[in-house]
């Protein structure tokens, strides 16, 4: 069950190396797995989140209409102004990949210190080496929205200093300087955003899915039974459940809706012979999958993995609000964060602001994959340079979507379970 | 030679400290998770090592789905069971010739077999597994073969949510684990009891009946037991040739719920597992024990 985009095969091979990782590990492990193991090894308790005071209380949950501003305290404040660069390394703590080498070594010939680059492989593994303290990271990349607050409310990260920031000021979007999520930008900065839509193989799916009124209805549509895939993650599935049936509030805690949502999945599931999985980069161009509930940012790689005798113009995607009938979309962006056991904390700025350097983010696009947040890399700049093909220029994202787009967030405890139960009896475990 | 009291027990030190560290420790782990709390900001597990806090409300809420017809439980618990016990089942149809063949017939060859036996073994599982996920496609090896031959008029959709993958890749994952304790066996079956049937009048399927499979029902025992232990945990098979809900298995279940919060209930349906697993498990100390107490 992954929740993340970058959990992606490689190019070269089937699955990507931190899945074979995790499969292979659990594979070895058997019956206890890894992540059980290591998240039961704390210390006992009922709530011993973190190391900060406040690890039991109930933070605020951020929402567009409710902007969050994460506490600072005195005991993990931010860096003081005017530092030089730690000798190194800089310690990155990554999704695979998700900074291309070629970036790294830039930033280790400009420094002057090695960069050593850490994978994990699921939000969660991230989450459970980071709390237990067992290694100094020095920067993470990338979080998730859904796990600010855990991080900040824990004294795990450590606010930033802005002074070492010029480019995030001068090339960050505009809409994402202050988010909501993090009002001040105390600890977060943007990465990259990508959007939750639909993909398919336009010689074999002849509707007109951009067109439909509601185009997440195709998921239902038994026309194409056992050719239609659906992401394997509890918040996609369901927000694809809920916009499906008109709920916009893919957040929500009305168990009437969920309720609702939980038996069309079902009927869905049933009726349709869904596959739960997130390689819609290869399914889509292989053929064995006609419609793919899809990531822009892994849409972006389809073109890597299309047979000889299939032509990239075979493959569609449309995030349904950039159609005419303007359905409401998922949209979702990820943040870097330093952690606050950090000893390299100036490198850390130093390569985020690298990376928040137009040119420096073009780059890294053109190898990573999913779009940066910056001012420059604008999907006109990224046609251009001929990044991602014509026909699928509508995976690229402009600033609007921060504002259009519904974001995928923090659920409160017994939320959050509800969904896993459902995402659970949807997907039959699979 | 006189020795100590002490001295050949402190041979079991060893396998003492594996058994403690590699399975007591980390089963305590278990049930502390299956029985503790959850983080209220990191939805994690919080294990409660003393068992004074033990808290029950989570598995017996699993064992309540587990007799809830059509519960998620209970339906991936059922399918596990029937795939399990028909893919057991295959990995001895097919298992106990491939043996009885290398220990009979092989004559001079019988070295190339068994290496070509443990050929598989020098390759993880998953690589295997992945092999077969690209053999499957409609456009892979097996279809292309099967349509050459005219066995299939169009590309069967192998690794589109069918059962009969799942059940041929778990026997085919788990089969050398049936072959080699069969193996062991058969070979070492003294060949004048097989004389001795003969000349007594036995044809070669009485003989197959009444002399070779009583003497190999322990590695029949020993294979079954093998290969059913680590089959009913397993997940990778079903999450790499189907991901499908109607081919789930129990570890599939089992592995959704720890990563995420249902993190107890995932702890929960191990120690469940584990208990139905005590029982082939307690079956072939029984018959072995039986076994031993008869040759003496």
């Amino acid at each position: 069950m992954f929740g993340h985009p970058k959990d992606r095969r490689t190019r070269t091979g089937e699955l990507s190396r931190r899945e074979f990782l995790r499969r292979a590990a659990a594979a070895g492990i058997a019956l206890p797995s890894a992540a059980a193991i290591l998240a039961a090894c704390g210390d006992e308790g009922t709530t011993p989140s973190g190391g900060g005071p406040s690890g039991d209380e109930p933070f605020p949950l951020a929402r567009k209409d409710n902007p969050v501003t994460l506490p600072l305290y005195d005991d993990n404040p931010a860096i003081a102004d005017g530092l030089e660069p730690e000798a190194g390394p800089l310690k990155i703590f990554g999704y695979s990949e998700y900074i291309w080498k070629k970036i790294r070594n830039r930033f280790e010939d400009e420094t002057g210190a090695a960069v050593e680059y850490t994978v994990f492989d699921t939000p969660e593994e991230m989450i459970a080496k980071i709390r237990s303290g067992a290694a100094d990271f020095d920067l993470i990349v990338t979080v998730t929205l859904d796990n600010i607050s855990k991080l900040a409310y824990s004294k795990l990260v450590q606010p930033l200093n802005h002074s070492y920031l010029p480019n995030v000021t001068d090339n960050v979007w505009a809409s994402l300087q202050d988010p909501y999520y993090d009002t001040g930008s105390r600890y977060t900065i943007p990465y990259v955003i990508y959007s939750t839509g639909i993909g398919w193989r336009n010689d074999f799916v002849k509707t007109d899915i951009a067109n439909m009124d509601n185009p997440y209805e195709i998921f239902w549509d038994t026309k194409y039974k056992g050719k239609t895939h659906v992401q394997n993650g509890t918040r996609d599935l369901i927000a694809m459940g809920l916009l499906k049936n008109g709920i916009t509030d893919v957040n929500t805690a009305d168990t009437a809706d969920l309720d609702t949502v939980k038996n069309d999945l079902l009927a869905g599931a049933e009726s349709m012979g869904w596959k739960f999985d997130h390689t819609d980069y290869t399914d889509l161009p292989d053929g064995s999958a006609w419609l793919h509930s899809s990531w822009s940012g892994n849409m972006a790689y389809a073109q890597y993995y299309m047979p000889k005798d299939v032509s990239i113009e075979s493959i569609s995607y449309v995030w349904p609000p950039d159609a005419p009938p303007a359905a409401p979309g998922v949209v979702q962006n990820d943040v870097f964060m330093i952690p606050a056991s950090s000893k390299n904390p100036v490198l850390a700025h130093t390569m985020v602001n690298m990376l928040s350097d137009t040119e420096t983010a073009i780059e890294n696009y053109s190898y990573e994959g999913f779009q940066p947040t910056i001012d420059g890399v604008t999907p006109d700049r990224i046609l251009r340079d001929e990044l991602v093909p014509e026909n699928l220029s509508s995976i690229l994202l402009t600033e609007s979507a921060v504002i259009d787009g519904l974001p995928i967030l923090e659920l409160e405890p017994s939320v959050d379970q509800l969904y896993q139960q459902i995402y659970q009896e949807v997907s039959g475990g699979a | 030679m006189w020795y100590p009291r002490w001295f050949w027990p402190t041979f079991a030190t060893p396998a003492v400290f594996w058994v403690a560290a590699f399975f007591v420790v980390p089963f305590y782990v278990i049930l502390s998770v299956a029985f503790g709390g959850l983080d209220p900001i990191f939805l994690s597990a919080v294990p409660r090592y003393n068992p004074v806090n033990w808290n029950f409300a989570a598995f017996s809420d699993v064992v309540g789905e587990l007799f809830t017809s059509g519960s998620v439980v209970q339906t991936t618990f059922v399918r596990t069971v029937a795939y399990v016990a028909v893919a057991t089942g295959l990995c001895l149809a097919i298992g106990y010739p491939v043996a009885y063949f290398i220990a009979r017939h092989a004559g001079r060859f019988k070295t190339a077999f068994l290496i070509a036996l443990l050929a598989p073994f020098w390759i993880s599982y998953m690589m295997r597994m992945l092999a077969w996920t690209n053999l499957l496609q409609p456009s892979g090896y097996v279809n292309r073969v099967l349509e050459g031959l005219g066995v299939l008029a169009e590309p069967r959709l192998w690794l589109e949510g069918k059962p009969s993958t799942v059940i041929l890749g778990l026997a085919y994952g788990y089969i050398p684990y049936m072959i080699l304790p069969l193996y062991a066996a058969l070979d070492r079956i003294d060949r004048s009891t097989l004389e001795a049937a003969r000349d007594l009048g036995a044809g070669q399927i009485s003989t197959l009946v009444r002399v070779t499979l009583p003497q190999s029902r322990q590695a029949i025992i020993a294979g079954t037991v093998i290969v059913t232990l680590p089959m009913a945990g397993d997940f990778y098979t079903q999450d790499l040739l189907s991901a499908q809900r109607g081919t789930a298995m129990l570890g599939n279940v089992i592995d959704n719920s720890i990563q995420s919060s249902l993190v107890q209930e995932g702890a929960s349906l191990v120690l469940i597992l584990l208990l139905v697993l005590l029982v082939p498990m307690l079956f072939y100390l029984r018959s072995t024990t039986r076994a031993t107490e008869g040759v003496r």
